[in-house]
């Protein structure tokens, strides 16, 4: 933790006890416990969580395809991709977007940010497909 | 682009009429990107996703009932699942390592993956939503016997349970107990009996 | 191979929290097992997930604990136990 910084203080000979005082009392305390061991969001094996809700769902073809592309791209002729990778991208979204994405949404957002982090594709080629895409469907 | 979408969580509002949600432009912008770009043709993606379409658990159901049939193919599934998958299923498994992990009257298996959704889907398709869930990566490793009433099996006291946790390069698939009551029965006789679930270690397989 | 453990060993799973990417599941670090099988060398996870080569491969263990030593008041048969595939980075003799 930095220290704060303190104002250079004119000598008042009457509170030099009582600064001193004050400014050992303000360094920090022993290191918290609980901040040494962080735990990721995704790791949750034993944490506590409700019954489990029997549901699936047949996939969608935008789910398929992005689970073809993720085979695709991690196969020996590409190695653009491969499961450690997807995994660290899903592991790296905030907590909220983690709970609320659903599991390819979660994917594409993984493998788009590790194409953009090879530079196999920009920002700007994906920002304007993706506007294409709408106006054509609007 | 309407879809029946059941998901377990809590989800963001998608509109699930003619608009794709946001994903699902992204989704379709790299794979277009990508395909411009030569990383891969048209026909490759078609090719994999009808690859992955014929994996199902039907696969994994003959499996298990050529080793309750066939006492030495049980033996090399045991010993090595990838090899005799491929054996028996005259496909490609790869990149799959699958590991076979054999119930008995002593001891029950489960599967999960606490970390993400790593399952043995060349052999068995594309996991249920339930896998995946919250709900089921936290509590199938610590208490492992509540999720398995929740699927309706009753493991008695003294078998154990064991879960196995694919953390990293392994798959697995449970080979259940050949239950009671199928003496005589021809292998696809068995395999109907077998379900994705069995597989998983959710279920036991049941004669009637 | 150059295994440092073999199956029957009892071995302890760091208790290290490191940044970014890893394999090894919070809930068993800093417990004690006992390795099952030896699944072969692969290539490091952690490098492996920044497109790095993750090389050289190292050995990949399955590991054994019992459940009443993982989670406090672990309700079920006290032998119940959880099978976890861990690196050998991740390992030290208990």
């Amino acid at each position: 933790m930095a220290k704060k910084k303190r104002k250079a203080a004119k000598a008042k000979p009457a509170k030099a006890g009582r600064r001193a005082a004050r400014t050992k009392a303000s360094r920090p305390q022993a290191p918290r416990p609980e901040a040494k061991t962080v735990r990721g969001h995704h790791d949750m094996g034993g944490l506590p969580a409700g019954a489990v809700k029997k549901r699936e769902h047949d996939y969608a073809l935008w789910e398929k395809r992005v689970d073809a592309m993720m085979v695709l791209l991690s196969d020996r002729k590409r190695r653009l991709m491969n499961t450690d990778m997807l995994r660290r991208g899903i592991e790296s979204l905030p907590a909220d977007a983690y709970d609320r994405m659903s599991y390819y949404e979660r994917w594409i957002h993984s493998i788009a940010t590790m194409m953009l982090e090879r530079g196999v594709v920009t920002r700007a080629e994906l920002d304007a497909r993706i506007a294409k895409l709408k106006r054509a469907a609007a | 682009m309407a879809r029946a979408h059941h998901h377990d969580h809590v989800h963001a509002p998608i509109d699930h009429g003619a608009t794709p949600g946001e994903y699902e432009f992204l989704a379709e912008a790299l794979r277009q990107l990508l395909e411009e770009k030569g990383v891969f043709t048209a026909a490759e993606l078609r090719e994999q996703i009808d690859n992955m379409d014929s994996r199902s658990p039907a696969l994994g159901a003959r499996m298990v009932a050529r080793a309750w049939t066939d006492p030495e193919y049980k033996r090399r599934l045991l010993a090595d699942g990838s090899a005799a998958a491929e054996e028996l299923l005259g496909i490609p498994v790869a990149p799959l390592r699958l590991i076979v992990v054999e119930n008995t009257a002593a001891l029950h298996n489960m599967i999960v993956c606490t970390l993400c959704s790593c399952y043995p889907r060349n052999v068995l398709g594309l996991p249920p939503d339930w896998y995946k869930s919250r709900e089921y990566r936290s509590r199938a490793v610590s208490e492992p016997r509540a999720v398995l009433a929740e699927f309706g099996t009753r493991i008695p006291d003294a078998v154990e349970v064991r879960v196995h946790d694919s953390t990293a390069e392994m798959r697995y698939l449970v080979l259940p107990a050949r239950p009671e009551g199928t003496a005589g029965w021809s292998e696809e006789r068995l395999a109907a009996i077998v379900t994705r679930d069995c597989m998983v270690g959710v279920a036991v397989p049941k004669a009637g | 191979m150059n295994a440092r453990f073999a199956p029957g060993d009892r071995v302890r799973v760091l208790a290290a929290y490191p940044p970014g990417h890893c394999r090894t599941p919070y809930y068993c670090r800093g417990h004690a097992g006992v390795v099952e099988r030896v699944c072969g060398e692969f290539g490091n996870p952690e490098q492996l997930a920044y497109a790095l080569s993750g090389d050289p491969p190292r050995p990949l263990y399955r590991v054994r604990f019992e459940q009443r030593e993982l989670w406090p008041g672990y309700r079920g048969r006290p032998l119940d136990c959880v099978e976890i595939e861990i690196f050998q980075h991740w390992l030290e003799p208990a």
